[in-house]
């Protein structure tokens, strides 16, 4: 059986799957980053301490990252669209569940695990869709899609204030469950590419009975391969790194005597950078001036600078500068780290490779934030978190350096293969052609 | 009777502040016993709030009036009305017009002394504390639900009351009569009522009243009750928009170019091949050429 490249249209129905990536992103991610407003009304109706509440979202990010490979998987049997369909399906009866205001275990359960499951199952496939559907485009249609977290995240925050006020938590959570429904819509969208309609019509494949030409395995053996592994090291670490920020930043204004609405203009201030972080980056991506790995080792490198920098800003403005510089840093990151997977193991492993990615570098957002906390106590000094954060940004940038070397070491050896499937098309299309 | 006055000198220049600030300070009196000619002046200083019946002195010192005459008239106001009988003349004690009123603690309201010579005043405000946690927004809860009233207040009064407004009425909650309705929990300085199986009736304002001696605080709460239904219909037709979406995107899919799959999968292979080179786009001419490449070997 022949293996038949599905060249990405790059363009055309494609940005309708950017767009519908663009809501996925929204309807998950944002629902997850306003989970705090529900927090009050949680913790009070089951009258339960602050840290017992904050499992609930834990065990949400948790699941999030556990199921990646999982997600990775099934959609590799099932389309994309089928396994979207389902996440939405998942999600939506998680939040539904919730509502009901059960026993707390029902919470873990509903809010936590099939919430997660459910975002897991939309993120992943949404994300392999928009790189799949692209090639030269790709950087600005992930750009555009994950800008979709930073938009919807802005909106929901004032809206799901105004759903509790109406309706309390509970209707309010109802009435998210049913949002969260639309995507099903925005699965329904992910049209499968052509491979489908090629073994319908192929004269060949129909006479040996090889059924589909799609990869059917996840490929665990992707992990071995170096450049894969230096990558989610640098994952890993930038993971720790970027999500300590955010934790200590409104404590940090705070102890310099700052009153609390200033300290939330600054993370305002911080999403409004990201977005603009995510689109510029992506636009700077796809112009191709240098090499993604090379623009990922900058920007890595360049944010972590200016975390190591910030416990010098004392005074309002200088946050503010300092934050909107790393909040942009940090956008431009997002954007491009996900699809330097692609130029790493290709566009056939990338799905597995996701799937593994995810899942490791989970590792690095549960250790992070911890460590610097134990830091910070220990120092008396909210500095000592931001040290930390830049020193993991830094060191992970070095480790994209290692990767981008690799991989340019193996480009100039062209025949090389080893124990995977051959990651290059171009390879492919040789093949094809000296065989006729 | 606690004695208010002191013998500071200076009298610094504070703006005359607004009433609106003023009604926030909580039981404070403003005391100034130094006044300059041509300025009225309010000062804030920290003083034990007033709640039990007591006589309260107020002192104004005049100084610095050009021409030492021997004696000044000087009226007190209460809330900007002069009050009746209240005109006295000062006599100069060493440079100083020392001008006093005596007044209740109960009779709450701006105390200010006037002097006539050079109109210059000192405003004294008495207020009640102000609540805490004010909410100006109603409390929802749904049928059926147990909803928690509360107020709180920085200083403990002697009772605290819950009222029910009753078209323009108050009804006192008593919790002996309806147990199985209301219960009311008193922490000193907090209080909360819960209203237990909430029905549409008891949607309203809420009055929690917190007694002291000389007089009663109020703060008002409003309470909305929902029914099941109301977050349920918004929901449904959520529901209804991703259904209907779902079945005209899966629809327009196979009705569109579904065509080019049912003609290949049910035709004879031959006349597949040429179907296939007629109608793929683009993007597949590459396998189709191959293709063709090997039915012509």
């Amino acid at each position: 059986m022949e293996k038949r490249p599905i060249e990405p249209p790059d363009g055309g129905y494609g940005w309708v799957v950017v767009t519908s990536a663009f809501f996925i992103m929204g309807l998950t991610a944002a629902v997850l980053k306003n989970f705090g407003l529900f927090f009050l009304d949680i913790q009070r109706h089951y009258n339960v301490y602050t840290s017992t509440t904050s499992w609930v979202t834990s065990t949400t990010i948790a699941v999030f990252h556990l199921g990646a490979p999982l997600a990775s998987a099934i959609s590799m049997h099932l389309s994309q669209r089928s396994v979207i369909m389902i996440g939405g399906l998942l999600a939506a009866s998680g939040m539904i569940i919730a509502s009901l205001g059960l026993s707390l275990p029902w919470m873990y359960v509903s809010m936590g695990v099939l919430q997660g499951l459910g975002m897991s199952l939309c993120w992943i496939p949404a994300n392999s869709m928009v790189s799949h559907y692209f090639k030269r485009w790709r950087p600005i249609a992930y750009a555009v899609a994950s800008s979709g977290e930073c938009v919807f995240a802005m909106i929901f925050s004032p809206f799901f204030q105004w759903l509790i006020e109406s309706y309390t938590w509970r209707g309010a959570l109802l009435i998210i469950g049913g949002l969260q429904l639309n995507l099903c819509v925005c699965g329904a969208l992910m049209r499968p590419l052509q491979p489908n309609s090629v073994t319908q019509n192929s004269f060949q494949d129909s006479k040996d009975h090889s059924g589909n030409t799609k990869k059917v395995t996840f490929q665990w053996c992707l992990i071995q391969r170096p450049e894969l592994l230096l990558y989610i090291v640098f994952a890993i670490l930038a993971a720790a790194g970027f999500f300590i920020p955010p934790l200590f930043l409104v404590p940090y204004t705070n102890s310099l005597g700052m009153k609390q609405y200033w300290a939330a203009s600054v993370l305002s201030v911080l999403a409004l950078a990201d977005l603009l972080g995510r689109l510029a980056c992506g636009w700077l991506a796809n112009l191709r001036l240098m090499r993604n790995l090379q623009l990922l080792t900058m920007v890595v490198t360049a944010g972590g600078v200016v975390l190591l920098l910030l416990p010098v800003a004392q005074d309002y403005w200088a946050i503010l500068v300092f934050s909107s510089m790393y909040g942009f840093l940090f956008g431009c990151v997002m954007a491009i780290h996900v699809t330097s997977i692609v130029d790493i193991v290709g566009l056939d492993g990338f799905d597995s490779a996701l799937g593994l990615f995810m899942l490791l570098r989970s590792s690095g957002g549960f250790v992070g934030p911890p460590a610097a906390g134990w830091l910070v106590d220990w120092a008396y000094d909210f500095s000592a978190g931001f040290y930390l954060s830049g020193f993991c940004l830094v060191l992970s940038g070095v480790f994209v350096v290692f990767v981008d070397r690799l991989l340019e070491r193996k480009k100039l050896l062209v025949k090389q293969t080893d124990s995977c499937l051959d990651t290059t098309d171009y390879q492919i299309i040789k093949a094809d052609r000296t065989d006729v | 009777m606690p004695r208010l006055a002191s013998t500071q000198q200076s009298c610094w220049d504070a703006p005359l502040f607004s009433m609106a600030y003023v009604l926030h300070i909580i039981l404070l009196l403003l005391y100034c016993d130094t006044i300059h000619s041509g300025q009225s002046l309010v000062k804030v200083i920290e003083e034990p709030t007033v709640l039990s019946p007591q006589t309260i002195q107020l002192l104004c010192n005049l100084s610095d009036i050009p021409n030492n005459p021997p004696t000044v008239t000087g009226y007190w106001t209460k809330d900007g009305q002069e009050i009746e009988n209240s005109k006295e003349a000062v006599n100069r004690n060493n440079d100083q017009y020392i001008f006093k009123k005596t007044i209740q603690a109960a009779d709450v309201g701006n105390y200010s002394c006037v002097f006539r010579e050079n109109d210059a005043q000192v405003t004294f405000v008495f207020d009640a504390p102000v609540m805490k946690d004010k909410r100006d927004k109603p409390i929802v809860s749904y049928i059926g639900d147990t909803v928690v009233l509360r107020c709180t207040l920085k200083n403990t009064p002697k009772t605290w009351n819950w009222y029910k407004v009753n078209n323009t009425e108050k009804d006192l909650i008593n919790v002996t009569v309806s147990p199985l309705k209301y219960n009311i929990v008193i922490h000193q300085n907090v209080t909360k009522l819960s209203v237990l199986n909430l029905t549409e009736a008891d949607a309203g304002t809420f009055i929690c009243s917190a007694e002291f001696d000389i007089k009663s605080i109020e703060s008002y709460l409003e309470l909305r009750v929902l029914s099941l239904l109301e977050p349920l219909k918004p929901f449904l037709v959520i529901v209804a928009e991703v259904i209907i979406l779902v079945t005209l995107i899966l629809v327009w899919e196979k009705c569109k170019p579904g065509q080019d799959h049912n003609t290949a999968t049910t035709e004879n292979v031959l006349y597949t091949e040429q179907t296939s080179k007629l109608t793929h786009s683009d993007s597949n001419g590459m396998e189709t050429t191959t293709r063709q490449r090997k039915t012509e070997q």
